[in-house]
């Protein structure tokens, strides 16, 4: 069986991808091969974004199923299990780089008291993941991580997922700031977000495929800035 | 007169590198199927098809073959190396494709019904459900989770009560054993 690469468009585009690096390459080096190591053209442009309005705008387009269901009585420990009613919608909303829903970061309170923050693509206020166009509520248990909030500072997850949406890989940066925390700034090579914590801390940020490195920054209450250092791909946590 | 054999292109490309287009043309849509075959999902197939293409073209001036055999199997040994690093790390690598700024193109769906179709994807389905129920239980769970339901990793670890690096170890092996009983080494039918 031949697959033939036009048969794909994909492919092509892909071949497009290379005659242009082919081009730009021949002309930068006039004509004589270069080695690898040398950054032939600028990464291309990774968008994150922080907004509000997204969300009004692409609810249009996307209709709501079903809720996922929760999981089975029993599965999910005590401990991870936020009290019906105690969840908000927390953090300020981030733009996909492809567009369609944003995302945010839901915060509920355990039985003790504990922050259980999830995060999700976000329709009228509710969390969950868009499959086929349609979007599905993320139940309240099963889909939280409830652990003590910092008494200083912020914590951060970096969790890098597929989309449901487009399957593109993301790299989403959210966490919870305490009280002294008014933002945090993450520097990328695609430039500076910043993001102002919710009423219960959360933050939320989110890049197409995995950046190059995350520079973070927590500015506190009283003006000054503390710096985390630069984390590098694929651990971007710093030491 | 321009050669037009792969190896041809491959071995210009160092000193003209639009050449490399023609090599790509050659390889490409095997490559495509070759990945959709190995990990039985068009899109991740993309990926490393698109991050094969980005290393072998950073790399090219590594490539001292001259036959048509020499450059294929140079190609595909670049490619066997993304599918063994995407096997241990759970997801594709990026890093030829973002440094040299690639835009991997998405599939449509048009597009991805067709790869399914040509990789046989369909017809292998209970193949990986016997795969999938010949995995010890505890990695059975975690590719189930992290692979049919898509919970993150973090969010396999809280179902199952275990750590998030234990999680992935388990996501980690189980994809492994499941791509083992699957599919043998490539061949070079499939290239």
């Amino acid at each position: 069986m031949n697959l033939d690469h036009l048969e794909f468009p994909a492919l092509r585009e892909l071949q497009g991808e290379f005659r242009r690096l082919g081009a730009a390459e021949h002309l930068s080096v006039g004509g004589r091969g270069r080695r690898w190591g040398t950054r032939i053209v600028p990464l291309a442009a990774l968008a994150t974004l922080t907004v509000a309005a997204a969300a009004g705008a692409t609810a249009l387009v996307i209709s709501e199923g079903d809720p996922i269901p929760p999981p089975p009585p029993g599965e999910v420990s005590a401990d991870q299990q936020p009290k019906p009613g105690s969840e908000r919608l927390d953090s300020d909303l981030a733009a996909d780089p492809a567009g369609g829903l944003p995302w945010g970061v839901r915060v509920a309170r355990n039985a003790q008291g504990l922050p259980c923050l999830a995060i999700g693509r976000v329709l009228d206020g509710k969390i969950g993941k868009v499959r086929g166009g349609v979007f599905h509520a993320s139940p309240l248990n099963g889909s939280s991580h409830c652990a003590p909030a910092p008494d200083s500072g912020a914590k951060f997850t970096f969790d890098a997922r597929p989309d449901s949406v487009t399957g593109d890989q993301r790299m989403i940066v959210y966490g919870q700031a305490a009280a002294d925390v008014s933002a945090i700034e993450i520097a990328s090579p695609s430039g500076i977000v910043r993001m102002h914590p919710g009423a219960m801390g959360a933050f939320i940020a989110v890049y197409a495929g995995m950046p190059a490195w995350l520079e973070r920054t927590l500015v506190f209450t009283d003006g000054t800035r503390q710096p985390l250092g630069r984390g590098e791909f694929p651990d971007y946590r710093t030491r | 007169m321009t050669d037009p054999s792969p190896a041809a292109a491959l071995r210009e490309s160092r000193d003209d590198a639009r050449r490399f287009e023609d090599f790509y043309c050659a390889h490409a849509g095997p490559m495509l199927r070759w990945f959709a075959r190995h990990v039985l999902d068009p899109e991740l197939a993309m990926d490393l098809t698109a991050e094969t293409f980005a290393q072998a073209f950073a790399g090219r001036t590594r490539f001292r073959g001259h036959s048509d055999g020499e450059a294929a199997a140079w190609l595909y040994r670049i490619a066997e190396r993304q599918l063994t690093r995407t096997w241990r790390r759970g997801r594709s690598e990026q890093r030829a494709v973002r440094r040299l700024g690639i835009e991997t193109p998405k599939l449509s769906p048009d597009e991805f019904a067709r790869l399914h179709d040509l990789a046989e994807l369909a017809g292998r389905r209970a193949s990986v459900a016997q795969g999938l129920s010949r995995l010890p239980r505890a990695q059975r769970d975690a590719v189930h989770l992290r692979v049919i339901d898509e919970l993150t990793y973090s969010e396999v670890a809280q179902q199952l009560r275990i750590s998030e690096d234990t999680a992935r170890a388990r996501v980690s092996r189980g994809l492994r054993a499941l791509a083992r009983a699957l599919i043998g080494p490539p061949t070079e039918e499939a290239r």
